[in-house]
């Protein structure tokens, strides 16, 4: 739930910073055309974006979950903090490895900044979760 | 009576209008390698002498002498930035060679942090360059190993078309005339800019630009009449064949058939006032990486048809103009069954054409 709902985040705000650009070189865009770029965009980023954001919480939460062992603190904090860099951190990687970034909205500092906090909300839908619906030593911790 | 003559005048006019268009496809062709082994062959010039200038992708610039590849390659190619798909690019030879001797050299250069598209000229004297003299380099600089563009064409009054990519991570700049990448450049063979280039004298803009709004331009070709060709990668799909003029822009990203690697759209829109349509679209891509116009006496059929090396497509694209138009396509040379890199007319009038692979080659295509 936590990877689907930060895929979606992610798609939503990608889309409408990848529009704020078309805006930038003179074109309209129209309400209805947001919302079918935006629609489209979910559908067909639905893929790469689960199957990346997912790798990246499962690393990302296995190391919050083991800091929260290891030195206690808040919680909600630590899953929070994995999702904002898990993500960026994956994208950096594919980029040392490529030479591109493959997702476009997080070519610039404020996109990045922006998917990082998709990721953070991400990372905090995993901690409710397990809060309210899984084991309460992992949540408690 | 009347209307059976009508109809024996028509049914002959169909039968006349085959068999033409089936003469203009059906050339007898053979296919030989001329050379063999070659790392990522990118381009091929031609010599007044009949000797063969290629270069490879990973730096090098080789000479054919007697159909043989010479061993060695040629001295005093400046050092190239090699990753991705940064390299050495194209290769022109001055139409003046017989009496100075120059050519052109177009590459990456810088490292990974800071690279860019450069061109220089250089005097070619034996198999060392000389005199090497850097005209151009793209700014602002880039930190991605892809898209450079770095074709070159000779227009007819002796500047230099030159184009540029926009290096993947930054194509917003293929609309920003303060910037060169996403561009056709057009420069003196000095280095300085024509007088007569669209946005001399614009304080938003670089004077180098003749057109903009592209994306990875692997392909310009000025056709015997005049006409300005341009072919480049789109994206998943996109990929276009533009009749380039000058100061136009051709929408790159703010239009395109294509769509994004990840699934998502580049930009929700085909078509915008100010921008213009390409000649042919090409979704899904085929990849085309060079192109010629042929001009050669040995193949007539194909006189004035462009060739376009498709790497993707494993390739050769024949297209069939009428005045600005693309009337007709065909896929030729697929036999060799090879990505290719480039294709070029020979001055013997023979079709050659470069595939792309760490071992690549070069075919000559001539009548049976």
């Amino acid at each position: 739930m936590a990877v689907i709902d930060a895929s979606i985040l992610t798609s939503i705000v990608s889309t409408q910073l990848v529009l704020a650009d078309i805006q930038s070189f003179g074109l309209d865009v129209s309400a209805a055309d947001r919302l079918q770029t935006t629609l489209h965009d979910v559908l067909g980023l639905a893929l790469p974006l689960i199957g990346a954001i997912g790798l990246s919480f499962l690393v990302a939460f296995r190391v919050a979950r083991y800091a929260i062992v290891r030195t206690g603190g808040y919680n909600a904090i630590w899953y929070m903090a994995a999702g904002f860099t898990s993500v960026p951190a994956a994208i950096y990687i594919t980029r040392l490895v490529m030479g591109v970034t493959v997702l476009a909205s997080a070519r610039t500092p404020l996109g990045m900044f922006l998917v990082a906090c998709c990721s953070m909300a991400g990372g905090w839908i995993y901690f409710y979760l397990i809060s309210q619906y899984g084991d309460a030593e992992r949540a408690d911790a | 009576m009347r209307r059976y003559l009508h109809r024996r005048a028509l049914v002959a006019f169909v039968f006349l209008g085959l068999a033409v268009s089936m003469a203009s496809t059906a050339a007898d062709y053979g296919i030989k390698a001329v050379a063999k082994g070659l790392e990522y062959p990118w381009s091929l010039a031609f010599l007044p002498n009949g000797e063969m200038l290629v270069t490879e992708r990973a730096g090098r610039l080789r000479m054919i002498r007697n159909g043989e590849l010479i061993e060695y390659s040629v001295n005093g190619v400046p050092d190239v930035y090699v990753r991705g798909q940064g390299g050495l690019f194209d290769v022109l030879v001055d139409p003046d060679f017989h009496t100075n001797e120059r050519i052109y050299l177009s590459f990456a250069s810088g490292n990974r942090s800071s690279n860019a598209l450069r061109v220089i000229s250089a005097r070619l004297e034996g198999a060392t360059l000389y005199d090497v003299r850097t005209i151009l380099t793209v700014t602002p600089d880039k930190n991605t190993p892809q898209h450079y563009g770095g074709r070159m064409a000779m227009m007819a009054d002796g500047t230099l078309l030159v184009t540029s990519g926009e290096g993947f991570d930054f194509r917003e700049q293929a609309q920003a005339l303060d910037s060169l990448l996403g561009k056709i450049l057009r420069i003196n063979t000095d280095g300085s800019v024509p007088d007569d280039n669209p946005f001399v004298g614009r304080s938003d803009a670089r004077p180098e630009i003749y057109a903009y709004g592209v994306r990875n331009p692997q392909g310009i070709v000025i056709a015997a009449g005049g006409n300005v060709w341009e072919h480049e990668h789109g994206p998943r799909g996109g990929d276009e064949l533009n009749l380039l003029r000058p100061g136009l822009n051709y929408g790159w990203p703010a239009i395109t058939y294509g769509m994004d690697y990840s699934g998502a759209y580049v930009s929700p829109y085909t078509s915008a006032e100010g921008m213009e349509q390409p000649v042919v679209d090409w979704t899904p891509s085929i990849a085309p990486a060079g192109m010629t116009e042929y001009q050669g006496a040995a193949f007539p059929e194909w006189q004035g048809n462009l060739f376009v090396a498709a790497l993707k497509e494993k390739s050769i694209r024949r297209l069939t103009l009428a005045g600005d138009k693309v009337i007709g396509q065909e896929k030729v040379f697929t036999e060799i069954d090879a990505r290719f890199r480039d294709v070029r007319t020979g001055p013997d009038g023979f079709i050659y054409l470069l595939t792309d692979s760490d071992s690549g080659t070069i075919y000559i295509v001539s009548p049976r």
